[in-house]
């Protein structure tokens, strides 16, 4: 392997560039949006295919999807650091730490975590300033809808489904950052017993939680009520009743650790109580 | 174990009578007895009585196509996906995602990609107009493989939306929305089923050998080819409800066929109520287990299918030696 590497280095030497400036590469969507963030746009070489925010990101050189980037490909872009997320990405990872790439991989549930992982980031990255401003940032735009929420009394909050996927039918639960963000939003989950935060859950269930609101976190073209409202058994549920199905918030605003998770918040808000502004 | 076929069927409808009770008595929604007759609770009941009829359905139709493709191809590993029909299900249901047409068609892209499939590998066994079994085995697979592999290339190119349907094709799901789709299915389902019926006598002449088949007067040619377009429409037309459920089809056959024999006359029908039974405790196990949380279902009838299984088959064994 060390020959490959030693191989590889002669091949692609003329193309290291500059030597002084960091190259960064990211394999998750969601650290490729924090380094762009950041303000370290130029000096990312690399990221996934599924790296597709800021426009931006899909000019940049891909090295092969999420699960499965191409080594081959990293080693010869030089990377000084690699940024990825824990999930499906594990066993690249111990292969990037066996070739010694410094690699640091950002897996938040939630958004404290996800301030943490911004600042250490920011640390790594030597934006400490920025990465201090942003997390003020986004604090403040979450505070700002979590004030309003906030004295909402349990009985007046609005009942939520969030569904992940349809067939087989999936929610958040517990533990998500989804599940964080209908209850910042002034929401109550109504998944939010279930211990993990992503699974498959029973459509009768749903029924019997009778949620107000439901939130299809999935892009379709045909209108969200559509999608639902002729499923057997669905029709008195509180949500479809009223016509309060939505499709429209971005996924990726939602179920992605990053900077956008205040603008997924204040999304949800307007579903959940409009003109409430 | 010598009990009288019509006895034995009985039991056996008394069994698949006490699962759809217990089927319709319990679930995720925990409603107490004496309350899931109250009309607050008419569409919890509903749906549970829909995932058992669809549960029904799924059972006896795969059941009943495992057992005519074992006796038509005299192949022990022979069950319904047999053809090529799953992957070209999944793989059209994948390229309907990414192409973004909307979900709502998509049980129709399943089933034509199902019957696009079986298409195929006749096409590709057949030789002179005659079909080969092991020709028709070997197409299957390959089909499968080859489809296999574009929907994991697929799914590599274009992420998450694809791999959610890859997942659905892989493990199946009992969990259906549409009453009316699971009535559209179950006319050819019935009607296939009605109709393999009719040909157990010709089942029973053409698992002994072709050529005592033809010995005995039967075109063994065009029944195997009805017969197979049979099961095939079966399959296809239930892969568009519940996606693939492994294992049913080619456990449930071999242990009714240690139970009643080989004859297909008592085979077919004491099949169909088994994995019915089969099915409907899955299920149940499926979405009880850790409600709300749903277990794939493909899951759950591995598990169960593979053990109980081999018991049978040990036994069968001790009887024989």
């Amino acid at each position: 392997m060390q020959k490959i590497i030693l191989l590889l280095s002669i091949v692609f030497a003329p193309c290291a560039g500059l030597a002084d400036t960091p190259r960064y590469i990211s394999l998750a969507p969601s650290t490729t949006e924090i380094l762009f963030a950041l303000g370290l746009g130029d000096q990312i070489v690399g990221v996934s295919s599924y790296c597709n925010y800021p426009p931006a990101a899909r000019a940049k050189t891909r090295v092969g999807d999420f699960s499965n980037p191409n080594l081959e490909k990293i080693i010869s872009l030089k990377p000084d650091h690699i940024f990825c997320t824990g999930l499906e990405q594990a066993p690249v990872i111990e292969k990037l730490k066996y070739l010694k790439i410094n690699t640091y991989v950002a897996d938040p549930a939630g958004t404290q975590e996800l301030f943490a992982s911004i600042a250490e980031i920011g640390e790594i990255t030597r934006r400490r300033k920025e990465a201090g401003e942003l997390i003020a940032r986004m604090k403040g735009d979450i505070e700002r809808i979590a004030s309003l929420t906030r004295l909402i009394p349990p009985e007046a909050r609005v009942r939520v489904f969030a569904e992940i996927w349809h067939e087989p039918l999936m929610t958040a639960g517990k533990g998500s950052l989804l599940d964080e963000i209908i209850t910042l939003a002034g929401g109550i989950n109504v998944a939010h017993d279930v211990k993990r935060p992503y699974c498959n859950f029973s459509a009768e269930k749903v029924v019997a939680l009778d949620p107000q609101v439901i939130i299809l976190v999935y892009m379709d073209r045909e209108p969200a009520l559509k999608l639902v409202e002729g499923r057997f058994g669905w029709g008195n549920i509180a949500a479809i009743r009223d016509k309060r199905v939505f499709n429209d918030i971005d996924p990726d605003l939602l179920l992605r650790p990053t900077p956008r998770v205040s603008e997924g918040l204040a999304r949800m808000y307007e579903k959940l109580y409009p003109g409430h502004e | 174990m010598n009990k009288p076929p019509s006895k034995r069927l009985w039991v056996l409808f008394l069994l698949l009578g006490a699962a759809v009770i217990f089927g319709l008595a319990q679930g995720a929604a925990r409603i107490p007895l004496n309350e899931l007759l109250l009309k607050e609770n008419q569409a919890v009941l509903n749906m549970r009585l829909l995932r058992i009829l669809a549960a029904i359905l799924v059972g006896s139709g795969l059941s009943v196509a495992g057992i005519v493709l074992q006796a038509i191809l005299r192949n022990p590993l022979a069950e319904p996906y047999l053809l090529g029909t799953s992957s070209g299900a999944g793989l059209s249901a994948v390229i309907a995602v990414i192409l973004g047409v909307s979900r709502i068609y998509m049980p129709l892209a399943a089933f034509m990609g199902a019957v696009a499939s079986i298409i195929l590998v006749y096409a590709l066994a057949s030789e002179r107009k005659r079909i080969a079994d092991r020709s028709l085995i070997l197409c299957g697979v390959i089909v499968s493989i080859a489809f296999s592999s574009i929907i994991v290339f697929l799914v590599s190119l274009f992420g998450n939306q694809a791999m959610h349907e890859m997942n659905w094709w892989l493990w199946g799901s009992l969990q259906v929305y549409d009453w009316k789709l699971v009535l559209l299915v179950s006319l050819p389902v019935l009607l296939g089923i009605g109709a393999i019926y009719i040909f157990a006598q010709d089942l029973n002449a053409i698992q002994l050998g072709e050529e005592e088949a033809a010995h005995l007067g039967i075109d063994t040619q065009k029944v195997k080819n009805i017969l197979i377009m049979i099961t095939a429409l079966i399959t296809a037309s239930l892969i568009c409800i519940c996606g693939i459920i492994g294992f049913v089809g080619l456990i449930v056959p071999h242990m009714m066929r240690q139970v009643v024999g080989a004859n297909h006359k008592a085979l077919i029908p004491v099949t169909c109520l088994a994995a019915s039974i089969f099915m409907v405790g899955c299920d149940i196990i499926s979405r009880t287990l850790f409600a709300p949380v749903e277990i794939p279902i493909g899951v759950i009838t591995a598990m169960i299918g593979a053990p109980v299984f081999i018991v049978l088959l040990k036994r069968g064994q001790g009887a024989a030696g």
